[in-house]
């Protein structure tokens, strides 16, 4: 057996070193996501409504290849009066709804999908915005 | 009389030499893991997601046979379809009022609702997608695994989805799990 030689105090800093020049642009480039406080409500609707792919039944504005057409478009939303024609729009409505469409309009083809709190509220943010 | 051949060789080839290093260099950053993180928990960039989205909808439009089986949409053809939708598919695409299993909004790309996929590609593309799948995608070549018949039963299925109610959708699922008993 032969002994491993120990990594040198500066042989670890100059390690370390590079590691952090490494994680600072690939940091700087990648946004934070979901848990992050420090990430927007509309960002984080922005990317709730990619990930729930919403837009494959919804028209949504600045969401990619959200040109669904089985849904009402979800556009200039902040100025809608009523939520699928059954609810005043107000943001805790807004939240009612999306939590459990089925429960608001029965037999209605919206899906159900497992949205977290934030998520919900950060979807409400961004459809207030866009 | 003759224009000096060796400088422009001279130059030509410096150049390509350049060229080369650069793509080197430019490749090494990508090997190395420090152009490009893999990781799914972060969006792609806008120009990113738009050149592979792109990509997969020439590539799908270019790939699709153009004779592929057509079944009538009839009963038994989708119950039939309905069938193999449920074992293979409602996991990630959902159905009609039917939402995709919960773990599925973390994929990168996530896989859409079908209600809408038939506005969006014609028979021979919808049979072209999920006969021979999507690379890098998550999205898998059913083709391996199936007979022509059962890719062609579950388009079926799909083209006729905007055509159900939500509650016409439970019900053929309904029966074709009765039948498989
Ligand atoms: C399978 C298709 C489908 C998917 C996926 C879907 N929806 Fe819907 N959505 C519908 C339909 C259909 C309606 C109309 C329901 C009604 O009016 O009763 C609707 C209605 C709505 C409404 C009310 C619209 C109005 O006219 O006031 C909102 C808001 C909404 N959806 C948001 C979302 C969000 C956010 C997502 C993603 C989490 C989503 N939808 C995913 C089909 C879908
Ligand atoms: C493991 C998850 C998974 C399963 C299971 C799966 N798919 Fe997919 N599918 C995907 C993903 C992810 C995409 C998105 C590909 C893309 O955007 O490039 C996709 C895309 C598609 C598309 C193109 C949709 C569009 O409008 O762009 C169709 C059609 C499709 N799948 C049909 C099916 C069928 C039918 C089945 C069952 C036989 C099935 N998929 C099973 C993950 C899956």
């Amino acid at each position: 057996m032969t002994e491993r030689p120990a990594l040198g105090t500066a042989h670890r800093r100059g390690g370390a070193a590079w590691l952090v020049a490494l994680a600072i642009p690939v940091a700087a480039c990648h946004p934070s996501r979901e848990q992050d406080r420090a990430v927007s409500f509309v960002r984080l609707g922005q990317i709730a409504l990619t990930q729930h792919a919403c837009g494959s039944c919804h028209r949504i504005s600045g969401i990619q290849g959200a040109d669904g057409r089985v849904g009402p478009p979800l556009v200039d939303y902040a100025r809608r009066r009523m939520i699928a024609g059954v609810l005043p729009n107000t943001p805790v409505n807004l939240a009612r709804y999306l939590k459990a469409p089925r429960t608001v309009v029965p037999g209605n083809m919206m899906p159900q999908e497992a949205l977290g709190d934030r998520e919900i509220q950060g979807i409400v943010a961004y459809l207030g915005r866009h | 009389m003759r224009p000096p051949l060796r400088p422009i060789v001279a130059g030509w080839f410096l150049g390509v030499m350049t060229c080369g290093v650069v793509a080197l260099l430019v490749a090494a950053l990508f090997l190395s893991g420090i152009a490009f993180r893999v990781g799914a928990d972060q969006p792609h960039s806008k120009l990113l997601a738009w050149a592979i989205h792109r990509t997969m909808l020439s590539s799908v439009r270019r790939h699709a046979r153009r004779e592929v089986p057509r079944l009538p949409l009839d009963r038994a053809t989708l119950l039939a379809g309905a069938a193999l939708y449920e074992q293979r598919c409602i996991a990630c695409h959902g159905g009609p009022g039917i939402a995709r299993a919960y773990w599925v909004s973390a994929m990168l790309p996530t896989p859409p609702y079908l209600v809408d996929a038939s506005a969006r590609w014609s028979h021979a593309e919808l049979y072209a997608l999920i006969h021979d799948g999507v690379k890098m995608t998550g999205m898998p070549a059913w083709g391996e695994i199936s007979s022509d018949r059962e890719i062609a039963q579950i388009v079926a299925l799909i083209e006729a989805m905007p055509m159900m109610t939500p509650d016409q959708f439970a019900q053929l699922r309904r029966a074709a799990a009765a039948r498989r008993r």
